[in-house]
């Protein structure tokens, strides 16, 4: 997450950079043409105003000029009316007035004959006046005009001489010599210098920009002046090759090709003179200096910016490490412990509020489903709870659940691998003679060997007690299951019937463990018998059964391979070697049957350790007792006077209890209020008449030791455990003396149940001995 | 059942011996109402005891009840197993049990 974070930032801070480089090279760029534009501007200001100081300076200049052309003209006017003489004589006067005036040429001309009478130069002398070509520039008008509107004075013409010098010639009347006028020739050259202001070179001075900059004069499309003197003349048009039209760019800062070299350049208009003649100021500047501190100011930014955003990245870096990420990675490492499945891990990430913010929302979703988790927990619990009482509540759980039948003692338990389990096992009463007998295990466990498990006890049940034999209710069962049998599970089991008269036990045996059988005074052995099929598997089987005969004494033990395949913790099988060898150690031929399967559950706890069981175990064991006497059963009439025999009963049945003398003796007392109450209490309320009987059977289970009363009478449907016990702290005046009894026996024994069967009532009581 | 009488200067003794239970209840009552007049304490001695039923602990009740509240009644030498009934059935609160 860092290093992805590093590059992002990185990238960003780059393109930042990046940006703001090329940001800055068009600002210092602007920046560098923005003060060359300036530069141009102050230029073209100086260079302005340098022409406007040298016009009126020239203007100056040419009055001068013009007054000194004229006072000579005055003066020599003047000369010509005092000495007329000077007419007629030779020009050699004439040559010393050019000297000393400062003229080019004195003429004295005939105006009416046009011609010239006599000249500082003797050739023209008799000439017509216009002999001379007139120069290729005609006077300038300004300056024609004025010397006309002066009164005696016309005309100014501007003449090439014969050795090619251009003369401005001045007429003026003599006043004492009518029709002849004096004619003088100046040099115009200083004149004609004074109307070229702008081709000075005085203002050159103040045209150069920088050290490549400078300004072009241009009017008309040609340069008038220029930096560099070979350029004047020339055309605009040429020196500036791709600038088409130079006038269109005025106050427009551009680039252009001037004389061959990369310029930027401005055109600046400027109007001159009192003809105010248009010219343009053309600045210029090399691009490469223009462009001279852009180098030197980039890079310096360039390279702060550079330390600025090393600095940006570094930091934010550091702080995002410092405020986040480290936060995060902490936040993170609790909820990978969270992920595995530890709801209990807190994230305790307080060193900022953004994130302890974050910790807290993570701790709150984690609670909530954690609260959710043990709520569907509990739920799911509770629900398999009550699967597992459900199932366990259509088992014959209350041994021995006839207590009554005297020839046929039985006990058996189950016990799934999960809450509920697909192993079962069924005792039941068909008629007075005959008992059905069930062991079953479904293939699989849970939930769907437990629905299997309620339908197929329920069939077999109804099939046998619907009169079947034993044979068609096994083929009957196997053809439904296998009709409606879509998973595949399959049901071993030992269905058998026991006629407690005969002593026959017929059977059927679909698939299950076989049973073991201990003939009276022998051992246990497996019996060799036939096996059919499972139920379940294959439809249109036919089952077939067997039978023994059993004698007072027998046993049978029956179980679900649960408890054969009981492992430990180095995966040895319990096997059923190790359960015939526990069900013949010698002190279990004392034992009644329920001794015996506690004994082999006790041994199987003891041999998986602490493996979990894998298996459903269920184990049903009976012992066949014939129509033998039975110690175990009193028969006695219902009558008060009887109490002391049924008392002196139990306590012979009690002797039997592994105990101390000590320890029995006080099992005695408290039985025997037991037993007082409550044979009193059947006396009392059954409704039973003298002669009738009850029958009270008392047994000592040897493990656990435990002793077990039963008190079986055919009087009126009486509950005791349904009489509510008295408030034993109420006042004694208060008290109930009814029903004091009942709560003494619930008080006294471990067990106390009822049940109203077959118009007798049975009670049951326990109680533990060890 | 065996009921022997006793008196002295505080009141009477009534020592009984065996079962006192549904069939014997009837015969401890008799002996207690015929003491029942003129007792000022009624001391049950339970030494030789086998146990105590319901019945038992009626007769111990009605004699409570009879003698009022200004008389004394003692259950002296019960066995644990008494001595737990008379805790159970509450009687250890209305009896001196010693």
């Amino acid at each position: 997450m860092r290093e992805a974070f590093r590059k992002k930032l990185l990238i960003v801070v780059s393109v930042f950079a990046l940006l703001i480089s090329l940001f800055s090279l068009e600002v210092v760029e602007r920046n560098c043409r923005d003060h060359t534009y300036n530069m141009f501007k102050e230029a073209y200001r100086d260079v302005a105003r340098t022409l406007v100081v040298s016009d009126r300076s020239a203007y100056e200049t040419r009055s001068n000029i013009l007054h000194s052309f004229l006072s000579s003209l005055d003066t020599v006017s003047e000369v010509i009316d005092s000495f007329p003489s000077v007419i007629t004589r030779d020009n050699k006067v004439f040559g010393r007035l050019c000297g000393a005036l400062g003229v080019e040429r004195i003429d004295i001309v005939d105006s009416n004959r046009a011609v010239v009478v006599l000249s500082s130069d003797p050739i023209l002398n008799g000439q017509n006046i216009n002999i001379e070509k007139r120069a290729p520039n005609d006077p300038k008008s300004e300056f024609t005009n004025y010397v006309n509107s002066l009164r005696g004075y016309r005309l100014v013409d501007n003449v090439v001489d014969r050795e090619g010098k251009e003369l401005l010639l001045f007429y003026k009347a003599l006043k004492k010599h009518p029709g002849l006028m004096v004619r003088l020739a100046f040099d115009d050259t200083s004149l004609k210098r004074t109307f070229d202001v702008v081709g000075d070179e005085s203002i050159s001075g103040s045209m150069s920009i920088g050290e490549t900059g400078g300004i072009d004069i241009v009017s008309d499309g040609v340069i008038k002046n220029s930096l560099k003197g070979s350029l004047i003349g020339l055309s605009a048009g040429k020196v500036y090759k791709n600038v088409v039209d130079l006038e269109g760019l005025k106050d427009v800062f551009q680039l252009a090709d001037r004389d061959g070299k990369k310029v930027y350049c401005s055109v600046f208009a400027f109007a001159q003179g009192s003809a105010q003649e248009e010219y343009f100021l053309v600045c210029y500047m090399e691009v490469k200096e223009v462009y001279a501190t852009r180098r030197a100011v980039l890079g310096s930014m360039i390279f702060s910016y550079l330390i600025l955003f090393v600095a940006i990245f570094i930091s934010t870096s550091r702080l995002v490490k410092v405020i986040m990420l480290d936060g995060l990675e902490r936040i993170n490492d609790s909820l990978a412990k969270i992920e595995t499945g530890d709801l209990n891990v807190k994230v305790k990430e307080n060193s900022y509020p953004e994130l302890s913010a974050l910790s807290q929302g993570i701790n709150s979703t984690v609670d909530a489903l954690k609260h959710f988790m043990e709520c569907q927990r509990a739920y799911d619990v509770e629900q398999m709870e009550l699967a597992r009482k459900i199932q366990l509540s259509c088992l014959p759980k209350y041994f021995p659940t006839y207590p009554e039948l005297r020839s046929l003692n039985l006990f058996a338990m189950t016990e799934p691998a999960q809450e509920v389990g697909g192993d079962f096992y069924d005792y039941f009463r068909i008629n007075d003679e005959l008992y059905g007998i069930m062991i079953a295990d479904v293939s699989e466990h849970g939930i769907p060997a437990a629905l299997v498990m309620m339908n197929v006890k329920t069939a077999i049940r109804d099939a046998i007690l619907a009169g079947e034999s034993l044979e068609h209710s096994m083929e009957s069962v196997n053809f439904s299951l296998c009709e409606n049998n879509g998973t595949a599970m399959f049901v071993t089991a030992f269905v058998a019937t026991m006629n407690v008269k005969t002593g026959e036990f017929r059977f059927v045996n679909a698939g299950h463990c076989r049973p073991l059988l201990r003939r009276c005074g022998e051992i246990w052995h497996e019996e060799k018998i036939d096996t059919c099929f499972v139920l379940g598997g294959i439809d249109n089987l036919n089952y077939t059964s067997e039978s023994w005969i059993l004698n007072p004494g027998d046993r049978v033990f029956l179980y679900t391979d649960g408890v054969t395949e009981t492992y430990n913790d180095k995966k040895e099988m319990f096997g059923v070697g190790s359960l015939q060898i526990i069900l013949n150690r010698p002190e279990c031929d004392d034992y009644d049957v329920s001794s015996l399967v506690n004994l082999v559950q006790d041994e199987l706890i003891k041999f998986s350790g602490d493996e979990d069981p894998v298996d459903d175990v269920t184990m049903l064991a009976f012992e066949y007792l014939g129509q033998r006497e039975d110690r175990r059963f009193l028969q006695i009439k219902a009558q008060n006077d009887q109490l002391d025999k049924v008392i002196d009963f139990v306590n012979e049945i009690i002797s039997e209890a592994n105990l101390s003398e000590e320890e029995l003796n006080k099992l005695k007392e408290v039985v025997d209020i037991v037993v007082d109450d409550v044979f009193t209490n059947i006396v009392s309320y059954s409704g039973l008449a003298k002669e009738e009987m009850i029958t009270v059977r008392a047994e000592v289970q040897k493990l656990p030791q435990k002793l077990y009363l039963h008190f079986i009478d055919g009087g009126r449907p009486y509950d005791p455990t349904a009489t509510p016990s008295p408030d034993v702290d109420l006042n004694f005046s208060e008290r109930v003396s009814g029903g004091l009894g009942i709560h003494l026996v619930k008080s006294l024994t471990d067990g106390m149940s009822y049940r109203y069967k077959d118009g007798c009532n049975i009670l049951r009581l326990v109680k533990n001995l060890d | 059942m065996n009921i022997e009488k006793k008196f002295d200067s505080e009141g009477v003794i009534l020592v009984l011996r065996g079962r006192f239970g549904n069939n014997t209840a009837s015969e401890v009552e008799a002996a207690v109402r015929e003491v029942l007049p003129n007792c000022k304490k009624l001391t049950f001695d339970f030494t030789d005891v086998d146990y105590i039923s319901s019945a038992g602990l009626r007769v111990l009740l009605m004699a409570k009840k009879s003698l009022g509240s200004g008389v004394v009644v003692d259950v002296c030498n019960a066995n644990d197993v008494v001595k737990e009934i008379f805790e159970i059935s509450g009687f250890s609160k209305i009896l001196q049990v010693h």
